[in-house]
């Protein structure tokens, strides 16, 4: 079942055309990777889907539910982590989390267990000292605390790893991992490595639409060529069949034939090359092939 | 219900670790403190003033309405000014530290952030005039025992006005969003805009303003409280429509 679907969404800032056509679906307990650029749209979209900007047309479902502008009763389904999340600094993480408990109106009896439980989870127990004195990454894993004390279904993050060091990175996306079997993950990033990692689908948003959407479970986006190495004296046998791209020296890639018909080229020509490596295409490559 | 009290207590929690209401307060106490206490050395400063310069005249006996005529002065002008800076800025640095997203998107009723946030600011405002108008009431009646009229009237004259430029500073904020200048010139603009219709006599009786201009004549009862009655009906409509405003705005504002 999907907890996501957006259907022909539309969104221009005066004559600024920001979403144009935007058709998705996300699966439940799924992490869903939403890549584009700066600018592509991404926050533009999520906003949407929290109800925060109103959209041009189009609509949103959330859980089966329509979102409306303005004060949409479909957050109670999803918990939200801006890219910067803001707190009130004054307060410490267990005061933040039981104003947020309570705006979210869970029961008293059961606030205290699960502020707890997830003040352990995002490794903020024990942390007396108010918000002001937090990194940059204690925000954030604080900011996934906040987002999740409703048990969404839904988790939408923002770029939560964009500003973060390599260890807050990691622990972000470690954090993601494992409320994976809780909640459905939606987040936005242009870090293709942290989609490849936990990612299970990946959608690129470009010029306003998805233009692809990338099964990563396997993590095969296909080939993108062969590449062999050759002395002068091969390559010139082999020049007038087969397109080859210098790579460095004596390594040559093989765009635009399957790997059987290279081995046939080959052998016609008598060229038994040392080594010959099948390449495949990283997320970048897809990336950048459809958005370029 | 769970969500006014959550928020009443965020008011509360954040008023008084960054000070706020004690600022507040303070203000109010020296304000309530000052007011008698430089009617009654008034004229000892004067007379050593004139002593200086070789004037000479005789100075009218203080009296309690001089002690209640400097409060008024004092509430009126700096004591509302005060009020103004505080409070300014309570919704619009939330929309500028973008506060609010979390708890909305967590389902905050936009018109709880609007309502709870101006009952706040009319209770501290509240607590801190009473506490004022009470020390400066009981000094006066220590030293002086005029008799004095419509008193709780005219200390409820200017308690008003708090209010409603309280009810102007939301209205403010919901248009002008992070803009805690934008929020002060409004409130300038509105007070001077007042201030120039008021120069008319038969606007003048029924504008906000007038309250903060009728406390003295009301007290020495040059002025009846029937009086003054336009002036409040149209202070309390203003103060409710601009809190409608305030969510109608607040509504349809994208964030």
């Amino acid at each position: 079942m999907s907890i996501l679907k957006i259907d022909d969404l539309h969104k221009s800032f005066r004559d600024n055309k920001v979403i144009g056509g935007l058709d998705l679906v996300v699966e439940e307990n799924t992490i869903y990777g939403f890549i584009g650029n700066n600018g592509s749209g991404k926050t533009t979209t999520m906003k949407m889907v929290l109800g925060l900007l109103k959209q041009d047309s189009g609509e949103i479902h959330v859980n089966g539910e329509k979102v409306v502008f303005g004060n949409t009763s479909t957050n109670r389904h999803i918990g939200f982590l801006p890219d910067v999340p803001e707190f009130y600094a004054y307060m410490n993480a267990g005061e933040y989390l039981e104003l947020c408990a309570e705006i979210t109106g869970i029961k008293k009896a059961d606030r205290k267990a699960r502020i707890d439980h997830l003040l352990e989870l995002v490794g903020l127990q024990g942390v007396e000292k108010r918000i002001k004195a937090y990194s940059r990454g204690m925000k954030q894993r604080l900011g996934i605390a906040q987002a999740l004390i409703n048990r969404p279904k839904l988790l939408i993050c923002d770029e939560p790893t964009s500003a973060l060091d390599p260890k807050g990175r990691k622990e972000i996306l470690n954090i993601l991992h494992q409320v994976k079997g809780e909640t459905t993950v939606v987040f936005s990033t242009h870090i293709l490595s942290d989609v490849e990692r936990i990612c299970d689908k990946a959608g690129i948003l470009y010029e306003g639409k998805l233009v692809q959407e990338i099964d990563l479970k396997d993590g095969n986006f296909g080939d993108k060529g062969i590449v062999v190495k050759l002395t002068p004296e091969e390559r010139n046998r082999l020049a007038g069949d087969l397109i080859l791209e210098r790579m460095a020296d004596n390594m040559y890639r093989i765009t635009g034939c399957t790997l059987e018909e290279v081995y046939q080229l080959l052998n016609s020509h008598h060229v038994y090359p040392d080594q010959l490596v099948r390449e495949r295409k990283t997320l970048e490559d897809v990336y950048l092939e459809v958005t370029s | 219900m769970s969500q006014v009290k959550a928020l009443f207590k965020k008011e509360a929690i954040e008023s008084i670790r960054n000070f706020k209401l004690f600022a507040l307060i303070i203000v109010f106490m020296i304000i309530g403190v000052v007011s008698p206490l430089t009617a009654l050395l008034m004229p000892d400063i004067l007379e050593a003033v004139m002593e200086d310069s070789g004037i000479a005249f005789e100075l009218p006996p203080v009296s309690a309405f001089d002690s209640y005529s400097q409060f008024f002065s004092n509430a009126n002008q700096m004591g509302l000014v005060i009020l103004v800076i505080i409070f300014g800025s309570i919704l619009t640095h939330e929309f500028s530290r973008n506060t609010l997203i979390n708890l909305i998107t967590k389902g905050l009723k936009k018109y709880n952030i609007i309502l709870v946030k101006a009952v706040f600011a009319a209770l501290a405002w509240t607590v801190a005039f009473v506490i004022s108008a009470l020390i400066t009431y009981l000094y006066t009646i220590y030293y002086w025992d005029d008799e004095v009229l419509n008193l709780f009237w005219a200390f409820g004259l200017t308690w008003l006005f708090g209010v409603f430029l309280i009810t102007l500073i939301m209205a403010a904020s919901a248009v002008f969003r992070s803009s805690f200048p934008g929020v002060l010139i409004t409130v300038l603009t509105a007070v001077i805009i007042m201030m120039i219709a008021g120069i008319h006599p038969d606007i003048a009786e029924f504008l906000p303003q007038y309250l903060i201009g009728s406390n003295m004549a009301l007290v020495h009862g040059e002025l009846e409280i029937g009086d003054i009655i336009p002036a409040v009906i149209v202070t309390i409509i203003s103060s409710v429509l601009m809190i409608v405003l305030s969510i109608l705005i607040f509504n349809k504002t994208e964030m």
